[in-house]
């Protein structure tokens, strides 16, 4: 198991539970997706993963690592990329990805070569040597995408990826992410874009409110919902995360 | 591809802390982020041409003038045997002024920063991060810390002629901020921590923040303060080698081990002092680090509020509690605007804050401390004719010239940051929008003058229709130094920050605009003097000093407009 979430909790103000009790692995080869409305609790547990946020309860464990005690460990393993890249707009894209590379201990030897394989993949050879304040949002995305995947992590955690992302871009994304798994890794990546969790994920998890309320694959899903119709997975999510479903169902596919 | 290719070398591979380190001191110092705002594209030497001439433009004459007072009190104290005292005022000066000016930019720069996020997802131990963040805020302080102390070291050394003076007195200075930059992280990481739930936290923050303040002037004050000796008791402090170096640290003895470090009456007591003042200062500084790590991710993490649960409300409940305020102006709309995003942000209203305390806490003390002897010498003083209206005109200069130090107005738009975007597009002329903050400076502004009528009523005794005059004098002076710091801030704005402390200490335009309005008041002095000399009756030097500042704001106004208008396109 790559990672591993059991009973995570995490409380803020108001006394609402952003996240409530979550278990959650995620295989190697294996593309997790994890969808949920605004204010579900997806970018809580992400940032309880990669270590921005401390779970009030519960554990994680990254590639065997307890996450908590071991942080620097476990983010070692992770690669991550916000919803919304914080990057520091002074500096160029070259020397943002020197220093993640010194940071996480990339050998120097090998630093160029990933950089060049990444930075054409996501055609930003040009741009690499320009401060990240010019950049635009697209640009901010790639670059963060880069930066994330240079020291080759295990588990590559993206929050809401395709955001900001031309088409082209986006569609080399899905590519790397299904390469990252075939390689070994595995990815668990947030999304609001229902038609690429269908194409992309192997198993899919939907939380609302803080509840993991189902973790299955697309196929799965669609197999438990068959009696009503042939359903996407869009109309089986606003199912799950809009209709009031009975106690009974909610709990047969907490199962 | 090829060409791009070539282009792309890896700087050399660092230690994870060394890279940290340089990246955030790149972040707080790169000159093409400057370069950019001028419009001057990459042309960095230029820019750093430009702050080097600037900065010799205007701490040329001041650190001139401060070299000149600290070489006539250094020669007097040496002469009297008391060289040690030099060193205790430098490093007590130097101290205070870190703590003024560090408190609020460390808070920020530890909770505020937007790249926070991104550090703590990194593999990267709470201490490196908080060092590094430290270690900017440490080389910013210890750059004032130089300006301030430094020509109390120089002239101290020059007359000391003491060869083996100098490299103790280079890490005397360089180590001066540890200390007061512990004591901040201390008080801050302890704060951050234990109000991170509250829904008060700001301010509860700023609140303590200025308490900490106020008590270390208070305990500087009892710490060096020498009324408490009787005249025998001072002559023999004097008559004793260093004797005043015991008794103005008898709280804070790393003063005292400065002064041995740098003047003690032989070798050993030189070396003991300078081992226990280097030794506790960094030691000191180390252990909080160390210490405070465990709290500091804990202050930090966001959305932590924790507020009383409610009660499940009906819908017309929760209609009633979503009453809008009520409809506004465009123009009161940016006035309250202006407000909340001052009063909001505990960094911002810290500061400013701050900024207008220490003028007026410096002239409480001195009064304090003067004991009955300055009220006596006062009271005698303002008989005489005229006094009292020079006095009054100097209490107008000194808002004046202080007005700017809040950086209310000389950063009223970098202030806005990212969100900038959000002025560029409402349908609110920009005149408008600068006129509000032109108001609103002003306003604020008005407090510091308030403070400076009371300290006129109490010490000067001021009658009604002087404390009247004051107090329009006063108002009126306010509207072209704050335009004044407004038009460099437009012209100017530094938009691009990590933290929100970098908008405003953190930014050199806001030191250049409190420069360019202090020559606009020195060039008021300057007539008003004249006047003076000439024998220009009291009353018409007030009309006329107030008809030029009239006339001067109309001009600034005028102006500010239209760079508005030009620049709120531009940026």
């Amino acid at each position: 198991m790559l990672l591993r979430l059991e009973g995570v909790s995490k409380t803020y103000g108001s006394g609402v539970r952003a996240v409530d009790g979550l278990d959650l692995q995620v295989q190697p080869g294996e593309i997790f997706g994890f969808l949920g409305p605004n204010g579900a609790g997806k970018s809580t547990t992400i940032k309880m993963i990669v270590g921005i946020l401390t779970p009030d309860e519960g554990s994680i464990e990254v590639d065997g690592i307890d996450a908590l005690e071991q942080p620097i460990e476990a983010k070692r393993r992770l690669g991550y990329v916000p919803d919304e890249a914080q990057l520091w707009e002074k500096i160029t894209g070259l020397e943002y990805l020197s220093f993640l590379c010194d940071v996480y201990g990339v050998p120097y030897e090998e630093r160029r070569l990933r950089a060049l394989e990444l930075l054409e993949t996501f055609e930003m050879l040009q741009a690499v040597n320009e401060p990240i304040g010019t950049y635009s949002r697209g640009m901010r995305q790639k670059i963060a995408v880069i930066g994330s995947l240079m020291h080759r992590p295990k588990i590559w955690i993206l929050d809401e990826p395709m955001v900001g992302l031309d088409p082209r871009s986006s569609f080399m994304l899905k590519e790397m992410m299904r390469s990252h798994t075939e390689q070994g890794g595995s990815v668990f990546f947030s999304t609001h874009v229902l038609e690429v969790a269908e194409r992309l994920c192997d198993r899919v998890g939907i939380i609302h409110k803080g509840k993991l309320l189902t973790v299955n694959t697309v196929e799965e899903m669609k197999h438990l919902f068959a009696q009503e119709g042939d359903k996407s997975l869009e109309e089986i999510f606003l199912l799950i995360t809009e209709a009031q479903l009975p106690e009974e169902q909610l709990a047969s596919l907490a199962r | 591809m090829s060409n791009s290719s070539e282009s792309l070398n890896f700087p050399r591979a660092r230690k994870p802390f060394s890279s940290l380190l340089k990246l955030q001191f790149k972040v707080s110092y790169s000159l093409s982020g400057t370069a950019e705002r001028m419009g001057l594209g990459s042309k960095k030497k230029v820019v750093l041409y430009l702050y080097f001439g600037l900065l010799a433009l205007a701490l040329i004459p001041f650190m001139g003038v401060l070299f000149k007072f600290s070489n006539v009190l250094s020669e007097a104290f040496v002469g009297m045997g008391q060289p040690g005292f030099v060193v205790i005022l430098a490093i007590m000066s130097g101290q205070v002024m870190v703590i003024f000016f560090g408190f609020s930019q460390l808070m920020s720069a530890l909770y505020d920063s937007s790249d926070l996020e991104t550090l703590r997802a990194l593999p990267l131990p709470p201490w490196q991060i908080m060092a590094s963040k430290i270690s900017v805020a440490y080389f910013t302080e210890l750059l004032g810390v130089i300006m301030f102390a430094g020509p109390f070291f120089l002239s101290l050394g020059i007359h000391l002629k003491d060869m083996s003076y100098w490299v103790p007195g280079v890490f005397t200075l360089l180590l001066i901020p540890c200390i007061p930059i512990a004591i901040s992280v201390l008080i801050i990481a302890i704060l951050m921590k234990f109000t991170a739930r509250s829904p008060k936290k700001d301010w509860i923050r700023v609140l303590s923040g200025l308490v900490v303040f106020a008590f270390i002037m208070v305990f500087n004050y009892l710490n060096i303060n020498m009324t408490q000796y009787g005249p025998e008791q001072f002559v023999q402090l004097l008559m004793e080698n260093n004797g005043l170096v015991a008794a103005a640290s008898k709280f804070y003895p790393i003063l005292k081990w400065g002064a041995w470090a740098l003047t003690g009456t032989s070798l050993s007591q030189k070396v003991l002092g300078f081992l226990l003042y280097a030794g506790v200062s960094i030691g000191v500084l180390v252990l909080v680090v160390s210490f405070s790590q465990r709290w500091f991710f804990e202050g930090a993490t966001t959305g932590t509020v924790s507020v009383k649960k409610k009660e499940r409300v009906t819908v017309e409940q929760q209609e009633g509690e979503l009453a809008w305020p009520k409809a506004k102006s465009a123009f009161e709309a940016m006035l309250v605007k202006e407000h909340r995003l001052l009063v909001r942000n505990p960094t911002y209203l810290m500061t400013a804050l701050m900024n207008l305390m220490i003028l007026p806490i410096i002239l409480v003390f001195g009064y304090i401390g003067g004991g009955g002897d300055l009220g006596e010498s006062l009271a005698a003083i303002t008989g005489i004719p005229g006094v009292l209206d020079i006095a009054l005109l100097i209490l107008v200069g000194i808002h004046g010239a202080i007005t700017a130090m809040s950086q209310i107005s000389s950063s009223a738009v970098s202030r806005e940051g990212q969100t900038f975007w959000i002025s560029k597009i409402i349908p609110v002329s920009p005149v408008i929008q600068v006129r509000a903050k032109l108001v609103y400076s002003i306003l604020f502004s008005c407090i510091q003058l308030l403070i400076l009528v009371v300290i006129g009523v109490i010490a000067l005794k001021l009658d009604v229709f002087r404390i009247l005059i004051l107090l329009f004098l006063g108002v009126l002076v306010s509207v072209p130094v704050n335009a004044i710091c407004l038009l460099y801030d437009v012209s100017f704005a530094k938009l691009d920050w990590t933290d929100p402390q970098q908008a405003m200490k953190g930014n050199f335009g806001t030191m250049v605009a409190w420069l360019l309005s202090l020559l606009y008041v020195a060039a008021l002095g300057g007539i008003v003097y004249s006047l003076i000399r000439w024998g220009v009756a009291y009353s018409w030097i007030y009309c006329v000093s107030g008809a030029i500042i009239l006339a001067s704001a109309y001009a600034f106004i005028r102006w500010l407009d239209n760079v508005a208008e030009r620049r709120y396109a531009e940026i």
